[in-house]
């Protein structure tokens, strides 16, 4: 069986895909590798989506599952591992089996950034964490570090004071990535800011017990939350010849088309200066618009 | 008899997984018993957890002893099924 479209990842990208794949009647599918979840579901509360006042990101990630599906859509829990590029098609492979398509949209997103500091593997599961939302609650009452200056460092830091963690944020810079609107809600939430400072090391024995500032400085705690960003799930695609950034992010022209034709990236994935979940499902539209395009253009 | 235990939060992006995948294989045995922890809704449940040592989810206890601190592979799984029936 041809398909007209496959879309690889089931975030906010891939789902909207998978929308507006049913709006244009393509015949497609959308592949959700469940052991990568999407990022947006380590959103404590997404504020910013237009129409959703606040909302948990795993919340607003299965209602874009239950919308795909009502409309008609298919989402298979498969993992692509492949991609071969033939005359007339392109042959995605999976973990279960193997979809030959005219058109592929890539929204494989983006996975945390390690820091690259001491003991952070060491103490990887025994005080350092890449998700607030997910092990926050081990570390009630007690005095826990984020690390980062992105929207994602002063979401964790907040929900973290939220459920009652003494929170101290550290960033390298006097100023964040993060919107305005998210400091000013951190700050008045009580999280502590450690400015121009970094963390050169984690310390502790079974567990994290402090971590040690570029000055020396220590500062106890037992939680080390680390968001430093994001790295791009893109290796799939570089054996086809979709180019990246030095980064490692897909480059895309204003179609959503990456340098493959019939192949689209939207989303985290790609080189968007501001990864928001309406950045994605906006791309996402753009894209299946172009690949409804170029696959009537292919019959 | 033997009971895996998956201790998961309710917002934690990686315990699905850690779900099915673990229910699914478990489904190949008899004599094992699968039970879902909400640490976040049972503090109870949290506070044996900490005892434990535990501080990320998903965290899998086969016989109440930490088996997994993540979402584990099929094989992985099998393997500490099996080992833990010859027991």
């Amino acid at each position: 069986m041809m398909y007209d479209l496959i879309i690889i990842g089931a975030g906010p990208g891939g789902l909207a895909a998978g929308i507006y794949a049913r709006y244009f009647r393509l015949n497609a599918v959308v592949l959700d590798n469940i052991e990568q979840p999407s990022q947006l579901a380590m959103a404590p509360k997404v504020a910013n989506y237009p129409g959703v006042e606040q909302i948990p990101g795993t919340e607003l990630i299965e209602r874009m599952k239950k919308q795909v599906k009502a409309l008609g859509g298919t989402i298979k829990e498969e993992k692509a591992s492949a991609i071969k590029m033939e005359k007339d098609k392109k042959v995605v492979y999976t973990d279960k089996g193997k979809y030959e398509t005219k058109s592929i949209i890539i929204a494989t997103g983006a996975v945390h950034r390690q820091g690259g500091i001491k003991g952070e593997k060491e103490f990887m599961g025994k005080g350092v964490s890449y998700c607030a939302t997910c092990d926050g609650i081990f570390y009630i009452g007690k005095s826990v570090v984020v690390l980062g200056g992105g929207d994602t460092a002063l979401a964790y830091a907040t929900y973290l004071k939220s459920i009652g963690c003494d929170v101290t944020l550290i960033h390298r810079r006097d100023e964040f990535r993060g919107a305005e609107q998210s400091v000013e809600v951190a700050r008045k939430a009580g999280v502590k800011f450690v400015l121009k400072h970094t963390v050169q090391e984690i310390v502790g024995k079974k567990s994290v017990e402090k971590v040690v500032l570029d000055d020396g400085t220590e500062i106890k705690c037992s939680g080390v939350f680390v968001a430093f960003g994001e790295v791009p799930v893109v290796d799939l695609f570089k054996s086809i010849g979709v180019k990246a950034n030095e980064g490692g992010f897909i480059e895309v022209d204003g179609k959503m088309q990456t340098s493959v034709k019939g192949i689209y990236a939207v989303g985290d994935a790609t080189t968007t200066p501001f990864r928001q979940v309406a950045m994605a499902t906006g791309q996402a539209t753009l894209a299946v618009f172009n690949a409804n395009k170029y696959v009537r253009e292919q019959k | 008899m033997i009971e895996i235990e998956i201790l998961k939060t309710t917002m934690c992006p990686n315990c699905p997984p850690a779900s099915a995948i673990v229910k699914k294989v478990a489904a190949e045995f008899k004599g094992v018993v699968v039970k879902e922890t909400f640490i976040d809704k049972d503090e109870k449940a949290r506070q044996r957890a900490i005892l434990m040592g535990v501080s990320y989810v998903p965290t899998i206890l086969i016989n109440n002893k930490v088996e997994f601190e993540s979402v584990p592979k099929e094989d992985d799984v099998r393997k500490a099924i099996k080992k833990a029936l010859e027991k």
